[in-house]
């Protein structure tokens, strides 16, 4: 914990949690054995060490109420330990200073801190200052000494070191590393009340107390958790009852019970690393309730015990991801909606490329700025921020409207977008086109549509080059120009020769030409909604709702071949047909695999295993080239396209194969 | 008590599994709620609680599980959304406790009265709360056609097992009473 916000995180999220299992207690209360009643706050311990994580929120969205409180009062201060435009995080249970304070949070922070310090310290000193009182003990007499072996042999427990000391008002059992068995040493000690002592040393109880005073130390500013310590407590204890009462039988229970109920008004240590059997009045009674119910519990009943654990851990511990449905993202005005929904963008971030670029194409085609912040470096966000606000003020538009600039002014949103293109870069990174089709361009004077001489709007396609890089998860930059491609439809642009739409270029010379593949590949996030359809008034079957975590369902590869005559003038003339037939390669030693037969008449043709190709019937006006263009569904692999190492391309003349081309990547 | 009332008890409790585990919907409505169900079942804890008493301890939870299963009866015949993570973790951790402790107060009874469905009887609780606790594992079984599948057949195994031990139980009860009144 770095600020005040990720204490609050974590304190508030613990009290939840503290909060179920205590409801889930008092309806099992009189049910399960008190082994079940103590062991279930080891739930409360694994939750109070881990850190929370702010993206997946435990039982209630603390995290989001947290961050959106840090964003509206962190903009008017200048914190060491807090910024706006920095995600809360929380990266252990402990507080960490860095840095001097600067702001009220941080000096509340400071003062929690310290506070944390001055507990433990506490602690440390009445531990101390205990011992020191131990230290003025005699050693038990020998009858006590007898008392305690005859205990331990009747229940099978070790004896430890006692000591008789003057004015201890109840028998305790002190220490961690060598524990001690302090007794009254103006009374005699009961021994059911010393078969209680033996049994917290037997099971380490001591120990434990240590753990849960640490824990407590942490939480000292909560007093609801603060009362859960106390409660925890009064089970440990509740939990020796039970196994001092199963080896009692019959009237020695009753006078156990006596014995808890003599003690109620009495003094009792309440030091880290001590176990006593007296723990005040208010505990007591509690625990009588508990003696009263005392039976043996069947042996079945350990599995349900665990089951219940195991019900209630998993989701306090795993946390549960915020659904990114709803209006959460949709303020209507810059109140604190509208800050909680900037909050939302900076916890809830894109886990994956996928999910980054689904979510930042849907930010650009809605023109919602929180979505375009969930997919953004947090580096932007004061920006985006402030550019809405602009736009609020200036032009009346809701809190969550951001331009998406003149080139996506008439995008046809029902038609979604694609991913092209998409490589993995030598950083890490990855770069890619996000594809979007357009029902109209803006005209390049920036009045109406953009139309053709005869008055016809130009439709088309966008391509908005793109980064893809780790950031708390992957965040989407643009880089480049936006391009516009008016009379190219999005889904036609990577068989469009164009060379920004290009992925990969292989190439080959050979004696009679030379030969290139272009390659280009697409893909697709499932945007389509379950039973979706086209309304009448504009709904549609596209889902608006962005997937931060969503993987790519489908990619295609599209190829354009390209073979340029390079033969002789005389071979030229001899020509009366010529065709081409592609084959991808896994590596570049492979055995190319042809059908061996170049079709008649001007075609094209693909096979299963990848290979495509076209013919044509040479007449005088032939500009010397064959193009083919082919494309299909294409392997992944590790979240890509899997690409071939190269091509072979087998050309025919006049329905004979007269040359193979062996095609290297070229960029 | 008698056999003959404690045999009706259990029927009333096996028809209380049926409805608990066969849902049939009318648009939003579901005819067979899970709250009559529970109500099924809470009717005759008493009965049972002659002859177990710790069958008594759960009818302040049997009456929560009905009113939770109410609660979402209606806000699904509404089309009203809910989706309380906190409330549907009580309810799974009070009705793994409820039907386990259910389970073993029939067993004992079956014992009591020498019917051999006693051992099947625990060992269909085990299982019914080792598969319950697995479900609430965070795996997203809707997502795969397969996992929806795997999990849609062992729920119907299990269902049909309870129904159909229960049953058994109950014509072992009837059965050993009309001998008894022979003799």
């Amino acid at each position: 914990m770095r600020s005040l916000w990720g204490f609050l995180v974590q304190t508030l999220t613990v009290s939840l949690v503290a909060a179920l299992l205590l409801v889930v207690k008092e309806l099992l209360a009189d049910k399960l054995s008190p082994r079940w009643p103590y062991g279930i706050w080891g739930v409360l311990a694994l939750r109070i060490l881990m850190p929370v994580s702010m993206s997946r929120h435990v039982l209630l969205p603390v995290p989001l109420w947290v961050e959106t409180w840090k964003g509206a009062v962190e903009r008017t201060m200048d914190s060491a330990y807090a910024e706006v435009y920095r995600a809360t995080s929380v990266q252990g249970p402990v507080p960490l200073l860095e840095g001097g304070p600067r702001s009220i949070t941080d000096w509340l922070f400071v003062i929690y801190a310290a506070g944390v310090a001055a507990v433990l310290l506490w602690y440390a000193v009445s531990y101390l200052r205990l011992k020191r009182i131990l230290r003025r003990g005699r050693p038990a007499s020998e009858e006590t000494r007898k008392r305690i072996q005859s205990v331990c042999t009747a229940c099978s427990l070790r004896a430890c070191r006692t000591v008789a000391v003057p004015g201890l008002p109840s028998a305790f059992v002190c220490g961690v590393f060598h524990p001690v068995l302090a007794l009254p040493a103006d009374t005699e000690t009961d021994d059911k009340v010393l078969l209680h002592e033996l049994l917290h040393f037997q099971h380490r109880d001591a120990l434990q107390s240590v753990f849960w005073c640490v824990l407590r130390a942490l939480h000292w500013c909560n007093p609801f958790l603060q009362a859960v310590f106390d409660r925890i407590g009064n089970d440990m204890e509740s939990l020796c009852d039970q196994r001092v009462l199963e080896r009692l039988e019959g009237e020695e229970r009753r006078e156990y019970g006596g014995i808890l109920l003599e003690m109620a008004n009495d003094r009792y240590p309440r030091v880290p690393g001590t176990t006593s059997v007296s723990n005040g009045g208010k505990n007591i009674a509690r625990r009588i309730t508990a003696i009263v119910r005392f039976k043996k519990y069947p042996k079945g009943m350990g599995l349900v015990s665990l089951c219940i654990a195991f019900v209630l851990a998993v989701p306090v511990l795993a946390g549960t991801a915020e659904s990114y449905e709803g209006g959460l993202y949709r303020p209507r005005d810059t109140g604190l909606k509208f800050t909680q929904a900037m909050a939302l963008a900076r916890i809830r971030r894109c886990t994956t490329v996928a999910g980054a670029l689904d979510t930042y194409a849907k930010g650009l085609m809605y023109e919602n700025g929180i979505y375009i912040a969930t997919a953004s470096p947090l580096g932007r966000h004061e920006e985006i921020e402030a550019e809405i606000r602009k736009n609020v003020e200036t032009e009346n538009w809701v809190a969550y409207h951001l331009d998406a600039g003149d080139e996506l002014e008439y995008l046809s949103r029902d038609n979604g977008y694609q991913v092209c293109n998409l490589d993995l870069q030598d950083d890490g990174s990855y770069k890619a086109l996000i594809v979007f089709y357009a029902a109209a361009f803006l005209n390049p004077d920036g009045e109406g549509r953009w139309c053709d001489k005869d008055g016809n709007a130009y439709a088309g396609c966008v391509a908005v080059p793109v980064i893809i890089r780790r950031e708390n998860g992957w965040v989407v930059e643009e880089r480049g120009l936006r391009q516009r491609f008016p009379g190219i439809d999005a889904s036609a642009l990577l068989y469009a020769e164009e060379p920004s739409a290009i992925l990969r270029k292989y190439r080959a010379n050979g004696e009679r030409g030379s030969v290139e593949v272009c390659v280009s590949t697409c893909y697709t996030v499932d945007n389509t909604v379950e039973g979706g359809d086209w309304g009448l008034f504009g709904s549609s079957p596209f889902d608006e709702t962005p997937k931060p975590n969503a993987a790519f369902d489908h990619c295609t590869e599209h190829r354009y071949t390209t073979y340029a005559f390079g033969g002789s003038l005389q071979q030229r003339k001899k020509l009366t047909y010529a065709a081409m037939e592609s084959s991808p390669l896994d590596s570049l030693g492979d055995e190319p695999v042809f059908t061996g037969k170049a079709n008649v008449g001007d075609s094209g043709w693909s096979r299963s295993g990848g290979s495509s190709g076209c013919g044509r019937v040479v007449t005088p006006d032939w500009d010397g080239t064959l193009t083919d263009g082919s494309g299909g569904t294409a392997e992944m692999r590790d979240g890509l396209a899997r690409l071939p190492a190269g091509y072979a391309v087998r050309l025919y003349w006049n329905g004979k194969a007269v040359e193979d081309f062996i095609l290297e990547e070229i960029g | 008590m008698g056999r003959e009332e404690l045999a009706d008890a259990v029927k009333r409790i096996a028809w209380g599994y049926v409805l608990l585990h066969v849902n049939v919907n009318l648009g939003s409505l579901n005819i067979l709620p899970n709250w009559l169900g529970y109500l099924l079942i809470l009717g005759v804890l008493p009965m049972l609680g002659e002859r177990e008493p710790s069958a008594l301890l759960l009818r302040p939870l049997g009456i929560l599980l009905a009113l939770w299963e109410g609660v979402l009866w209606a806000l699904t015949l509404f089309g009203i959304p809910f989706d309380s993570i906190t409330l549907s973790i009580i309810a799974a951790a009070v009705g793994l406790y409820f039907h386990f402790q259910l389970l073993t107060n029939l067993a004992e009874i079956a014992g009591w009265y020498g019917c051999p469905e006693q051992r099947k009887i625990l060992c269909l609780r085990t299982v019914r709360t080792l598969l319950v606790t697995g479900l609430s594992l965070p795996v997203p079984w809707a997502r795969y056609a397969g996992l929806t599948l795997g999990v849609a057949v062992v729920n119907l195994a299990a269902a049909l097992w309870i129904c159909s031990l229960l049953f058994s139980l109950r014509s072992s009860l009837e059965g050993a009473g009309r001998l008894a009144g022979t003799e």
